[in-house]
């Protein structure tokens, strides 16, 4: 058998053990959740997608849960008059000119992505309060909402891991952004114009925050427009997912696969604590332990192999 | 000689990085077919003007012609395409590509067809220009963040010869290479000579130049000094014209007697750690210790343990008291020292200024009721600096912005300034000119005489016999074999020990 092969069902031993696990453990929970943890998953994994692109050129954005339900509801308005096309329409541009926007700002005012981002999520959550009006909440014909329901979505995230991988292993672009993250210095030295290839990297993510857009409002049919700075919430999980996809780096070296196993896990994680009945707030305190753990063992794993090495040589 | 054409000419070229003037009127010309020696102290412009050809740098003035053209590359992209290729002194590779995608980075339009980049036939090259080389151990698949320093340069080198340069500039890329790669390296200079090209060639190793440059161009203080045939290369004038001044032939100790004090300042015993396997050793008072070996022996890791910087799995180090030395901070209560090989990572903070450099290990000292007095700081800045003769503006100068050899001298300032009793010198003349290595071993020739005890780690022998008294040579490491000086060990006799 192919060894990516091989490699990609060692990963995916790790879901289907914390599946196993909580299916023992969580009554309720069991193979008829499957559908549901894989259509919650869906929308932080393509989030994920476009996010790995920044974070492998070493930068954070903390924006794009705010660029997507702005795309949303954006998209949702443009589909009233003009169906779907107006839908993918609306969302495309709406996160496409969040993408430009801080962009721009990134490349011209000098200011770090992180922090451009937050005012961007500040701008955008205003904007999309004020494009929803009183209500807050937007919905849409189940007509057009079809296109992102099951199973249109599970072929919208396997184009979208197609296109991350094309991007990150067959395009110049990907090869570039990797270099980046690497060393800047070092890319400018070699001609590699390190500017252009965030800028690039930047608008990258405003396709993915388009497809997460058409995803999310279908998947309700509706969008609630959040603010106080609500949207940063959205951007947690497809961290985790990236975070715990770069873990596995080491045994494959395929993204999108990986940033769905990471984004599986989670799903799991979640579905499966809501089966145990833990509350929402409990919730929140798992995600943050999960996160803590995840990092904590993502910076730290070469101590954690020496202290193995060590204790084995003691014995 | 005579009837080699002009390949390449630079005339009048200037260059300032702010108030520093880094070249002056300088000019180069480089003959078709040729390996030109590019040599002069660190500092003296050999770099700038290098990376200047190379499309890194824009000068402030000047011109150059490549083939009778002018030539005014605005990147070093243009300067690839142009045909000049430079390899540069630090590592230029990145650890997250593999030896494939960095070999042609910047250059991958030729895989590419309609947007998507054909991965298999880009290896499928790399492979070629690896064996081309003579580094078919490193696949093209490998990430360059598994391989090694020296497999790393390799990789750089293939990207060089995978451009098809006329002209390759080598800047200072020997030191990171054992035997072998300076092997692989003098090979590719040798074809690039045949195949009508010509090669710029920057080391500090004179004998080095000597051996592979056809001619020599000699800059000092960012001024052009003069240009030397091969018939007048002599390694007395070469030297003089670095300098400006006579620099003696042996600028190592003179005496042949070891240390003979008894008293222990460190022991290290039975240690298995990183590469090092059961390693047992003492450094007495006022004494020496080299330890040579191959780049890989383990070595550099002795560095690590005996300033705590690197765990033992088993063993320990202690101090004279016989007190365990587990973590940099408790080296540093007893006194201890440490630059790595690694000067621009791991000994200094090159984005900030000299003063900040040289204070660090010193704030107790510089500081009342927990405030630093900034006027103390500037006091004591000045009088290291003017000890070690550092070349700098001022003491809010950036460590990055100095060359090699003065970078060196601000973290041997910082553990002079410390007082350290026990300095732990990893590979401290690499990438440095012989007028301040002179500087240096004098300077540990005094501190030797004033009882500090010194670990010298280097990967040059003709350094670590000429300036210890006792040399422990490792291998796969484990101590292979012991020396004092008095039985005055001779490289062919190490270099037994070590393979």
């Amino acid at each position: 058998m192919d060894r990516n092969i091989i490699n990609i069902i060692k990963l995916l031993l790790l879901p289907v053990g914390m599946f196993l696990i909580f299916t023992l453990i969580a009554p309720g929970f069991g193979f008829h959740s499957i559908p549901v943890i894989i259509s919650q998953s869906i929308i932080q994994v393509v989030i994920g997608f476009g996010l790995s692109l920044l974070m492998n050129a070493e930068l954070m954005d903390f924006s794009m849960g705010a660029r997507t339900v702005f795309a949303a509801i954006f998209g949702g308005i443009l589909s009233q008059s003009m169906g779907m096309p107006g839908l993918i329409f609306g969302c495309l541009a709406g996160a496409m000119f969040g993408a430009l926007l801080m962009a721009v700002l990134y490349q011209y005012l000098k200011i770090p992505v992180m922090v451009v981002s937050l005012g961007i999520v500040m701008i955008y959550e205003v904007l999309g309060a004020k494009l929803t009006g009183s209500s807050g909440y937007l919905r849409i014909g189940s007509d057009i909402y079809q296109i992102g329901s099951y199973p249109n979505n599970i072929i919208i995230l396997i184009l979208s891991g197609v296109l991350c991988y094309i991007l990150y292993y067959k395009m110049r672009i990907g090869c570039h952004i990797t270099a980046v993250g690497n060393d800047e210095k070092m890319c400018r030295n070699i001609g590699v114009h390190a500017d252009r290839v965030k800028f690039i990297a930047i608008m990258l993510t405003g396709v993915y925050c388009a497809i997460a857009a058409v995803l999310t409002i279908c998947y309700s049919g509706a969008i609630t427009a959040s603010t106080g700075m609500g949207t940063l919430g959205i951007i947690f999980k497809p961290i985790m997912c990236v975070i715990i996809g770069r873990q596995m780096r080491k045994t494959l070296d395929n993204m999108p696969i990986l940033i769905f196993i990471g984004g599986l896990c989670i799903s799991i994680i979640f579905n499966g604590f809501i089966a145990l009945g833990l509350p929402d707030a409990l919730q929140d305190i798992v995600l943050g332990i999960f996160l803590i753990i995840v990092m904590g063992y993502s910076s730290n794993s070469k101590n954690i192999t020496n202290f193995y090495r060590r204790l084995m040589t003691a014995k | 000689m005579g009837q080699q054409k002009v390949l390449f000419e630079a005339k009048d070229m200037f260059k300032s990085f702010g108030v520093t003037k880094a070249l002056k009127e300088v000019k180069l010309e480089l003959k078709s077919s040729e390996v030109l020696g590019l040599i002069g102290e660190n500092g003296s412009g050999k770099s700038t003007l290098a990376s200047i050809i190379a499309g890194i740098w824009a000068a402030d003035s000047g011109s150059m012609f490549l083939e009778g053209q002018q030539y005014f590359p605005k990147n070093s992209m243009e300067a690839n395409y142009s045909g000049i290729c430079m390899i540069l002194q630090e590592k230029s590779t990145f650890d997250h590509l593999s030896a494939a995608n960095n070999i042609f980075i910047g250059a991958e339009k030729r895989f590419v067809k309609a947007g998507i980049l054909d991965g298999r036939r880009m290896k499928r090259e790399a492979a070629k220009v690896l064996q081309e080389i003579g580094a078919s151990h490193i696949s093209p698949s490998d990430m360059i963040g598994n391989l090694s320093f020296e497999d790393g340069k390799l990789v750089e080198l293939a990207r060089a010869v995978s451009i098809k340069p006329k002209i390759l500039i080598v800047d200072e890329t020997t030191t990171a290479l054992s035997r072998t790669g300076r092997d692989i390296l003098y090979l590719i200079m040798e074809k690039m000579k045949k195949g009508g090209n010509s090669v710029i060639f920057i080391s500090h190793d004179i004998d080095e130049m000597v051996d592979k440059c056809d001619r020599l161009t000699v800059l000092r203080d960012g001024n052009y000094v003069d240009t030397l045939e091969k018939k007048d290369f002599s390694t007395q004038v070469i030297r003089r014209l670095m300098v400006g001044r006579e620099i003696s032939d042996n600028y190592y100790r003179t005496d042949s007697e070891s240390c003979k004090n008894e008293e222990i300042v460190l022991q290290v015993k039975d240690v298995i750690a990183g590469k090092l396997d059961n390693i047992s050793f003492s450094l007495h008072k006022g004494e020496i210790l080299g330890f040579g070996g191959l780049a890989d022996c383990g070595m550099h890791d002795i560095g690590r343990i005996a300033f705590g910087l690197l765990s033992t799995d088993t063993g320990e180090v202690k101090d004279a008291k016989g007190k365990k030395i587990e973590a940099p901070a408790q080296a540093m209560s007893r006194k201890i020292g440490y630059i790595a090989k690694n000067r621009d990572q791991e000994a200094l903070m090159t984005n900030s200024p000299i003063l900040d450099n040289i204070c660090i290990a010193s704030y107790d000292k510089l500081s009342k009721n927990g405030c630093i007095l900034p006027g103390r700081e500037n006091k004591f800045v000045d009088y290291l600096a003017d000890q070690l003769e550092i070349k700098m503006q001022d003491s809010k100068q950036y460590v990055m912005e100095l060359s090699g050899g003065n970078k060196q001298k601000v973290a041997l300032a910082k553990w002079l300034g410390f007082g350290a009793d026990i300095l732990i010198l990893d590979c401290p003349t690499r990438g440095i000119d012989i007028g301040i290595k002179s500087n240096l071993y004098n300077l540990m020739i005094k501190l030797k005489k004033e009882g500090k005890s010194i670990i010298l780690i280097s990967e040059e022998l003709p350094e670590v016999i000429g300036m210890s008294d006792r040399v422990i040579i490792l291998k796969n490491g484990r101590i292979s074999g012991e020396f004092r000086r008095e039985a005055h060990p001779t490289e062919s006799l190490l270099i037994d020990y070590m393979v």
